[in-house]
């Protein structure tokens, strides 16, 4: 399919896109292209490339999660994915239109109703309450009060902050302000969200309940999810499926199993060999062929951490099953230890 | 690098050398050559003539300034007639109930008190006129100066654009603004207006667009991603969120605007300014008391109302609606019982029987004290200005001393300073400007010198005392709000009029940006390096001398700038007391009016102020040991130096 405008199946696909800051977009972009490092154009056109020739698509449903750390341009795409940044060139398809040859109304219906943003900061609106700021998205539409709020309450309800509606943001503590962000993005049903670090200003506990908040809501209604992180750990809970980010570029684009057990570069090899494999593979891949008289089961899904338990009380191996629960193999002691055994040489 | 820098002091040597040698040889000349002036006063007032001749053919005079003048006129009586209508008490009930939202009966209370003293001081239709003149100002800034400021804050390109104009209007002495509006709009309210408005404005844009700019990206991003349009992002998120700046602004304004309005009473504006004008020349004390105190509480109630309008110490716990219910019927009920009462205009004044005391408490003080008082006049006078201003200007030749100051320029700042300040002060002798020039700088040297010597110690002493420093704070707070006239009126009574009230007045005006400013770089000095001093066993006077002061050194300098700035804004003001130069120069030509005089006498004292300004800034510069400016201490530098800025235009 070449032609650009033509329907994906891809939620949002994006391809090609450039975004670079300062006077000579062009020349740079050729500069880069043609093999010249960041500081090399930097240095000689002074412009400073954001996002390199970046392409991926995300399936309806799915949780793509960016991988970054600070400076690698992960930011910037994320708002390039929205218009809130003007990407250089590229394209972003969105339901399969690409939103860079909108017209500033045709984005803000696309803004209003198709995707929506939490912010790392929040973002929240100072001014209004709790309720007015999940409601701004419909207040911006001109929708009555009463259905606007009526809508604002239900989402509230949703993030478990019922009783908070009529306070002011500053009144609320960091992680409550983000179910806030959380609740405004979500009141306008967007089909996609985008979440910038939603969660990195928040303390390491708050951050861990609001990740298992959003994977709660992600079971119960599936949305197209871009989610960027410079915390692994964070990536690998949440991600279908990761891109590793460096100096405005993928390096790799996989699932988190695909990530540990071949990492592409060297810069994602030092990220996962801080990762605990038994937290990130599953069983599937160290399972062994079926055997027969097993007493307990496990889904192939299921992460290798969550047998080993069940295999320190059993020297029986404990067979595997798929989704519709057929026998696909089965693992025991020795073979879970060696596998622990090697993600501990890996990291040394 | 050393190699320049060794030129550099060679070149500075060799620039004594030949100053002293030209000393010598010229000894003898003294003014700069009255010849060479080279009347720039004659094409201004030809193009004055021109104005009044054609006033009715040409078309730009008579279609277009002719109708907003008649049309700024015609509001202004507008907002007169209805305030002099309304009864006497409304104006300090409503005031009341409007800080008194705010939570601060305090402040409310001594502001209502302070417009009824305008009434029992009889002074209702000046104060009127006065607030009335305040009132069309302060809307039309607000008018013209938001849209701006606003598009200033949205699209940097506007910002740019707009920056250098704002502040080279930031920097004009006032003469800049009313001479051109008595030029075109004649005397009397309509220049007064035309000049405050265009003397408002830029610190309305500036602090407007500030507060759009404040406007935190994460919010503007999520009006965006929300799908705003660009007026509903300016509406429910930039707007709402910069209305704390906004209202600083009208605050900012309005005190200014006050300051010019007063002014205006010079050039026919009625009003509360022509009244002290009057009643200081006719040097009645008690009358001018009355006149101070009254413009001192019409300024304390616009500065005190705005701000209550954001800094809400804790809501009153009666809601809204009621509240102003109450309000509107306290008003109403009051008129009707005032009405019954036969009530509706003030019942009782002060008449004289205040005047007359205060009257005869300043001749018992000039009696008492007459010789004391006439001692410090003559020491300042004959021992300290004059015989400064015969240095300057008698005893070095004129070639000298702007070598002089050249030379400084040029080991300050650098060449291109040096050149400035050359064709600057070459500039004011070809005005004809040389001698006034001196003999305002000799007025301003003693007030600065006795200002720095006053305002660092007590500095000093207050930023180490954090309490006493917010004990003074209100203080300082509401003598830098005040109109620079105000300063005068007490020196006015007590000495005759001449150099030393003028001086003393801007000795007074000058100290508390001093003191602060001393008190903050005390503050400022790490208090780290203050407990390593304490653990090697420093004593106090010690620590003082050998870390305080040393580090807070740039600070003291940049005091020193902003003591000079105050001067500078006073000179016009001193003028008016009977000081010489400039200041007297300037206040001759707008009361006559003699526009070229205007004009020339403006442009040295911008020169002037220039040249002292940079040149102090520098000095402060030399001082930096090091220790960065916190953001405290950068913000409250550049709030003072609007601020003075903005004086050395209103209140100079």
């Amino acid at each position: 399919m070449s032609d650009a405008t033509g329907p994906t199946a891809a939620a949002v696909e994006v391809r090609n896109v450039w975004k670079v800051f300062g006077a000579r977009p062009e020349t740079a972009v050729e500069m880069s292209r043609g093999g010249a490092s960041r500081s090399e154009v930097l240095a000689d056109t002074g412009c400073t490339i954001g996002v390199r020739d970046v392409s991926f698509s995300v399936a309806r449903g799915e949780t793509f999660v960016v991988m970054g750390l600070s400076g690698s341009g992960k930011s910037t795409l994320v708002r390039c994915l929205s218009r809130l940044v003007e990407p250089t060139s590229g394209e972003v398809l969105v339901d399969g239109e690409d939103l860079l040859g909108m017209s500033p109304s045709q984005l803000r219906q696309v803004r209003r109703t198709k995707m929506s943003m939490v912010f790392q900061h929040f973002g929240l609106f100072p001014h209004k309450r709790v309720i007015d700021n999940v409601a701004y998205g419909l207040e911006v539409q001109r929708r009555p009060k009463h259905e606007r709020r009526e809508r604002a309450m239900e989402v509230l309800a949703k993030v478990g902050l019922t009783d908070w509606s009529m306070h002011y943001p500053q009144q609320l503590s960091g992680g409550m302000q983000q179910r806030v962000g959380l609740a405004r993005a979500l009141a306008l049903d967007p089909g996609i969200l985008l979440f910038d670090e939603p969660f990195s200003a928040l303390d390491p506990l708050i951050r861990r309940e609001m990740q298992d908040e959003l994977i709660r809501l992600q079971r119960q209604e599936q949305r197209t999810i871009i989610f960027i992180t410079h915390d692994f750990a964070e990536a690998v809970r949440l991600g279908d499926r990761i891109a590793i980010m460096k100096d405005g570029e993928f390096d790799q684009i996989g699932t988190p199993e695909e990530l540990v057990l071949n990492p592409a570069t060297d810069y994602v090899r030092e990220f996962v060999t801080d990762v605990p494999r038994e937290r990130v593979l599953r069983v599937s891949s160290v399972m062994a062929a079926p055997v027969e008289g097993v007493t307990q089961t496990v889904k192939a899904s299921a992460r290798v951490g969550s047998v080993v338990a069940s295999l320190i009380n059993s020297e029986q191996p404990i067979g595997v099953v798929d989704e519709a629960g057929r026998m696909v193999g089965s693992v025991d002691r020795s073979r879970v230890v060696s596998f622990l055994g090697e993600a501990q040489r890996d990291v040394r | 690098m050393t190699f320049v820098k060794q030129r550099k002091w060679q070149v500075v040597g060799a620039a004594v050398v030949a100053l002293v040698v030209t000393q010598i040889v010229l000894r003898g000349t003294t003014f700069f050559p009255e010849s060479w002036n080279r009347h720039l006063a004659n094409p201004v007032n030809d193009f004055g003539s021109w104005v009044r001749r054609n006033r009715d053919t040409n078309p730009f005079l008579h279609d277009v300034l002719r109708p907003i003048g008649n049309f700024v006129r015609d509001r202004y009586i507008d907002i007169r007639d209805v305030l002099l209508d309304l009864p006497w008490f409304w104006l300090p009930l409503l005031v009341f109930v409007v800080i008194l939202r705010s939570g601060r009966w305090a402040s409310a209370g001594l502001v209502a008190a302070g417009l009824l003293f305008v009434e029992f001081a009889d002074l209702h239709k000046e104060g009127m006129e006065t607030v009335a003149l305040m009132l069309l100002c302060i809307l039309a800034c607000i008018i013209i100066g938001t849209p701006l400021g606003v598009l200033a804050g949205l699209h940097p390109r506007v910002e740019r654009a707009l920056r250098p104009v704002l502040d080279a209007m930031q920097s004009l002495p006032i003469t800049f603004y009313l001479v051109p509006s008595i030029l075109f709009f004649g005397i009397g309210q309509v220049p007064a207006a035309i000049a405050t408005i265009i003397f408002g404005l830029p610190p309305m844009v500036r602090i407007v667009a500030l507060g759009i700019r404040q406007v935190p990206p994460a919010s503007v991003e999520a009006g965006l991603i929300f799908g705003s349009n660009r007026w509903q992002l300016l509406w429910k998120v930039q707007a709402p969120q910069s209305i704390k700046s906004f209202v600083l602004a009208v605050n900012q304004m309005i005190m200014m605007c006050l300051g010019m309005v007063v002014i205006g009473g010079l050039v026919g504006s009625g009003g509360l300014g022509a009244e002290l004008f009057d009643t200081m020349k006719l040097r009645s004390p008690g009358r001018s008391f009355l006149v101070g105190l009254s413009i001192f509480s019409i300024a304390m109630a616009f500065d005190r109302t705005t701000r209550s309008l954001v800094d809400r110490r804790r809501v009153f716990p009666v809601p809204t609606k009621i509240y102003w219910g109450a309000a509107v019927g306290a008003l109403v009920g009051s008129y009707v019982v005032a009405d019954s009462a036969g009530g509706l205009t003030v019942p009782w004044t002060f008449d004289h029987n205040l005047v007359e005391p205060i009257d005869e408490f300043i001749i018992w003080i000039r009696d008492t004290f007459g010789d004391q008082l006439q001692w410090i006049n003559d020491f300042i006078v004959r021992d300290v200005v004059i015989r400064l201003r015969d240095l300057l200007s008698i005893s070095l030749a004129w070639p000298v001393l702007i070598g002089g100051v050249v030379l400084i320029a040029f080991v300050l700042r650098g060449w291109k300073f040096a050149v400035f300040t050359t064709v600057g002060l070459i500039g004011i002798g070809l005005l004809g400007m040389w001698e006034a020039s001196l003999v305002t700088l000799a007025q301003l040297v003693v007030a600065v010198l006795i200002a720095i010597v006053v305002s660092v110690p007590i500095g000093i002493f207050v930023g180490q005392r954090p309490r006493l420093e917010a004990a003074l704070e209100p203080g300082l707070d509401a003598l830098q709000t005040l109109p620079s006239l105000i300063y005068a009126i007490p020196f006015v009574m007590l000495f005759q009029v001449g150099y030393v009230p003028g001086i003393l007045a801007t000795v007074i005006y000058a100290i508390p940006p001093g003191i602060r400013l001393t008190a903050l770089a005390i503050k400022q000095v790490n208090p780290e390096t203050l407990e390593a001093a304490i653990t090697f066993g420093a004593t106090p006077r010690q620590r003082l001398w050998g870390v305080h002061v040393p580090l807070a050194m740039k600070g003291i300098m940049l005091a020193l700038n902003q003591v000079l700035m105050m001067a500078l804004s006073m000179v016009i003001i001193a003028g008016f007391i009977g000081g010489q130069g400039l200041g007297f120069k300037a206040v001759e030509a707008l009361t006559k009016p003699d526009f070229g005089v205007g004009v020339e006498s403006g442009l040295a004292l911008l020169v002037m102020a220039i040249i002292l300004d940079r040149l102090s800034d520098s000095l402060a510069n030399r001082f930096d040991v090091g220790s960065d400016d916190s953001l405290e201490f950068a913000q409250t530098r550049m709030k003072l130096r609007s601020m003075a800025k903005a004086r050395f235009g209103s209140r100079a």
